[in-house]
């Protein structure tokens, strides 16, 4: 693989699929001087996924959960990062531990779904492996060091004692990025997104809320009725226009639930998901 | 030169109709003076069509061309009414005669 195909693959699937040829074009006219820029405009990218392509509810509620995913990556390694090597029973290791629950709940909840046919999980276990093998050996092995006799001589020397850090945190940071990019490409191919509800009580949960708290989340004078196209809208209550007048200047136009209340920008739930996730896009 | 510059130079480069990547990096070099790199080019398309500020053209086949949306052309034009307004104050402070 040469350089300019590689620093392509590294780009999240759906701006792959989207800018991918003219991408690699631009790379290759660009030569090596640009290739530090390729390379942090993918990181820079990787960093924001709601700005990356989905104009189909199913692919917006990928790029949903591949945020989840690194979200919760990056809470995992803060979380490691703020406890110490022997955790005091104390009301903090309590906290951390229910903040340790509340992750794991929510990667639960965002785990994409795969069809459950004997070919799609071969090709899942073919690409799960091929993605996280690299960490597990690091892991493996970092285990069978730290139980060898006469570990604690050999740390005793500083180079030894940082390398032994360094490759410590560097597998934790390489499982984390190699699970948010298998959970990107299972999610442009193999496995299905996660259920909008699923999606929802993950994303509270992960923020430390109760999930029923997303149900105040539409307009308050707003339900969701069924409509004969066997979609979900959020219309006005009856009676409520008067109140609604009262309340607010303007009348909240319907949203449609089936294009995901939690993923149209003007959307209070996408909003609050958004900022409170991921911030303002740059 | 601000983070967003590229956004502000792609929604330039679109102000006179509709580019692929490949031509909005060449009108970019015609008023710059220099190409931005792919990395900045294409994390800006991105971010723009993130924002519904320009929309691909369907049916354009792989070159996929894309153009300023109405929302675009606002933005761009409110950009450039803001920095013509800072460069006229800032040229009048320096004691610079304006082009």
């Amino acid at each position: 693989m040469n350089v300019p195909a590689l620093l392509v693959a590294c780009y999240p699937p759906p701006v792959r699929q989207r800018w991918g040829e003219q991408l690699q074009a631009e790379v290759e006219h660009g030569g090596p001087r640009r290739w530090a820029n390729v390379a942090a405009g993918a990181a820079g990218l990787w960093l924001y996924p709601s700005v990356w392509p989905a104009p189909t509810s199913q692919q917006r509620r990928a790029v949903l959960t591949v945020t989840g995913a690194v979200i919760l990556g990056a809470a995992a390694i803060l979380l490691r990062a703020v406890t110490g090597d022997e955790p005091e029973a104390s009301a903090a290791a309590a906290t951390l531990t229910a903040a340790l629950c509340g992750l794991l709940l929510g990667a639960v909840l965002l785990c994409p779904t795969p069809p459950w046919h004997r070919n799609i999980l071969l090709r899942l276990a073919r690409q799960a492996i091929g993605a996280l093998w690299l960490p597990a050996v690091l892991t493996v092995a970092i285990v069978a060091f730290a139980h060898q006799p006469g570990t604690d001589t050999l740390l005793a020397n500083p180079l030894i004692r940082a390398g032994c850090v360094a490759t410590y945190w560097a597998t934790l940071l390489l499982g984390v990025v190699q699970t948010c990019r298998l959970c990107s490409s299972l999610l442009t191919g193999t496995a299905r997104p996660p259920a909008s509800w699923r999606l929802r009580a993950g994303v509270e949960d992960q923020r430390g809320q109760p999930a029923h708290r997303s149900r105040r989340m539409r307009h308050p004078h707003q339900r969701f009725e069924r409509s004969n196209a066997g979609r979900c809208h959020a219309t006005d209550r009856p009676g409520s226009h008067r109140l609604a007048q009262q309340h607010q200047p303007s009348r909240p136009t319907p949203v449609s639930v089936e294009r995901g209340p939690q993923l149209r920008r003007s959307d209070n739930t996408w909003a609050r998901c958004k900022s409170s996730l991921v911030g303002r896009a740059p | 030169m601000q983070t967003n510059d590229s956004q502000t130079l792609v929604l330039c480069a679109l102000a006179d109709g509709p580019k692929h990547g490949y031509a909005i990096n060449t009108t970019i070099e015609q008023l710059t003076g220099e190409r931005l790199g792919a990395g900045s080019l294409y994390g800006a398309l991105t971010r723009l069509e993130a924002k519904e500020l320009v929309e691909p053209i369907p049916g354009q086949g792989r070159q996929q061309p894309v153009r300023l949306t109405d929302a675009g052309r606002q933005a761009l034009e409110q950009q450039l009414r803001t920095m013509a307004r800072v460069s006229r104050a800032g040229l009048a402070h320096l004691g610079v005669a304006q082009p």
